[in-house]
């Protein structure tokens, strides 16, 4: 009692915006959390970006069973992350969509934005935002069939996850650019269009979700109807109404806790479940990737590729140039700056496959 | 204009768009002709029976469809078991006729048309590979001539 008194006796001498994040220390954290998945992937080379996207493992499952292959830009790493998720998933229910997915973060910070620049959020009535989440279904068949077609990422095209991540590179498709957006744009009215209703790996999540082990409990038993968590609840539920969120589209934000009034509010378990859950996925998601580069040795450092010539072989390699031409058979003034595939221009017998079987195996 | 009606507007354009966007194609696809056959389409990753002696037709169809391309059509490497597929290489399983040359039918879409026999029995694999620092294309058709 005397702490609490202490303690909000030291808040009134912080400034607003101080007091306001201390005095909503869950909320605080989640940020924390969703800032340190932004950097991280901003900070992600354009192909390492490819491995740590959940969507990409299940449009790779759309080829892997049938074929046994990956689709181009993805591999082993998507499906750890996917089945990371799916994993997640069963336990506390779609914390990704919550806590990690970058492009629900920044539909958040452009939200809050808005409410900053007083602009009044657009109430969508309950039976339209229930009818236009099922859109997501429609979407998620699309790029699933759309991919077992072409055997290419093809939801990349319009993928505003992706849009925003790289949109200052010439891999991002102009439709998704714009679809990202009309999506920020159309965050500045209402919480979470995308996740909502067009998200297909939310759509996938949202299923898992309702099965899963731990749900979001009404945060307080003393609920007094107020209606503060639906107010906070980014995609517009009711978590007052019945003691446990059992909608799908619930995204274990946990932002209806914090929400209840001080008094009232009793229950933190939600909060620690989805904390915990993003704190694993975080760590997943930054290691994996690594690792699986590391391991299979096809991204980066020590790589000779077709197009990579005799010197930069010798460099990546470790390797000095002149042993790569004993080791090729090559005569000794044979040029360096000729590119491994067009050896085989000047000796037939001097093939890719042979190159790589001297060079690499 | 009330909201409600400017709010359907904006999801009829987004599922215009979406719709639209789906019409996209793959970034290669393949088409076989033959003497048995008029045409088929063939999935990268596939297997595909070929008859020994026949004469066959491959069309290869390339969209550039990102931004900034900068692998012109002119660096994709066809390669066949593990070596440079080559003009009348007599030596090679699917003997090719004709000098790989892209045709560019538009700004972003080229297209080449690989005219070869099977002259010999066994699996014979087509990889098809443009490198770039954006991951690029690697696929492979495996044919089997009987």
């Amino acid at each position: 009692m005397l702490e609490n008194v202490r303690r909000e006796a030291m808040m009134k001498k912080l400034p607003l915006w101080l007091n306001k994040i201390l005095g909503n220390k869950e909320g605080a954290i989640r940020t924390l959390v969703q800032i340190a998945v932004f950097i991280g992937a901003v900070l992600l080379p354009v192909g390492i970006f490819h491995m740590i996207c959940p969507m990409g493992g299940i449009a790779t499952l759309t080829r892997f069973f049938s074929q046994g292959l990956f689709i181009p830009k993805t591999s082993i790493s998507n499906f750890i992350i996917l089945g990371a998720v799916l994993l997640v998933t069963i336990i506390a229910g779609p914390v990704f969509c919550g806590w990690i997915c970058p492009l629900g973060s920044v539909q958040d910070w452009v939200r809050s934005l808005s409410k900053k620049l007083k602009i009044k959020r657009l109430t969508v009535p309950r039976y339209i935002n229930t009818a236009l989440s099922l859109l997501r279904f429609g979407v998620l068949a699309l790029v699933i069939f759309a991919t077992a077609k072409s055997l290419s990422l093809m939801f990349m095209r319009l993928d505003p996850y992706y849009a925003l991540m790289h949109f200052w590179t010439g891999e991002v498709f102009p439709l998704s650019i714009l679809i990202l957006a009309l999506t920020l744009i159309l965050s500045l009215f209402i919480d979470r269009p995308w996740c909502r209703w067009f998200c297909p790996l939310g759509a996938v999540l949202s299923v898992i979700g309702k099965i899963s082990i731990f749900k979001i409990k009404k945060p307080s038993s003393k609920c007094i109807n107020c209606g503060s968590c639906h107010k906070a609840c980014p995609v517009g539920l009711h978590p007052e109404e019945k003691e446990s969120v059992t909608d799908i589209r619930c995204i274990r934000c946990g932002l209806c806790t914090p929400s209840c009034p001080p008094k009232v509010r009793t229950n933190k378990t939600n909060f620690i479940i989805s904390f915990v859950s993003a704190l694993f996925l975080l760590v997943v998601f930054f290691t994996v990737p690594i690792f699986t580069q590391k391991s299979s040795g096809t991204q980066a450092g020590g790589e000779i590729t077709m197009n990579t010539t005799i010197q930069a072989a010798s460099e990546n390699l470790g390797i000095s140039e002149k042993e790569i031409l004993i080791k090729l058979g090559l005569p000794p003034t044979y040029e360096t700056d000729t590119k491994l595939i067009d050896i085989e221009d000047d000796y037939e017998d001097i093939t890719w496959t042979f190159i790589k079987d001297v060079l690499v195996e | 204009m009330n909201n409600t009606m400017a709010r359907r507007i904006f999801m009829a354009a987004l599922m215009v768009t979406l719709g639209a966007a789906a019409a996209f194609a793959c970034e290669m696809s393949f088409t076989l002709e033959g003497q048995s056959f008029t045409s088929m389409s063939i999935q990268p990753g596939s297997t595909v029976k070929l008859s020994e002696g026949q004469s066959y037709k491959l069309t290869v169809e390339f969209n550039e469809d990102h931004r900034n391309c900068k692998v012109p059509a002119d660096e994709t490497l066809f390669l066949l078991n593990g070596e440079k597929w080559r003009v009348n290489k007599e030596t090679q399983a699917l003997l090719l006729k004709n000098v790989i040359e892209w045709d560019a039918v538009t700004n972003t879409k080229n297209v080449i048309v690989l005219e070869f026999t099977a002259s010999v029995k066994g699996e014979q694999v087509i990889q098809i590979v443009r490198e770039c620092s954006k991951g690029g294309y690697d696929e492979e058709i495996t044919f089997v001539v009987e």
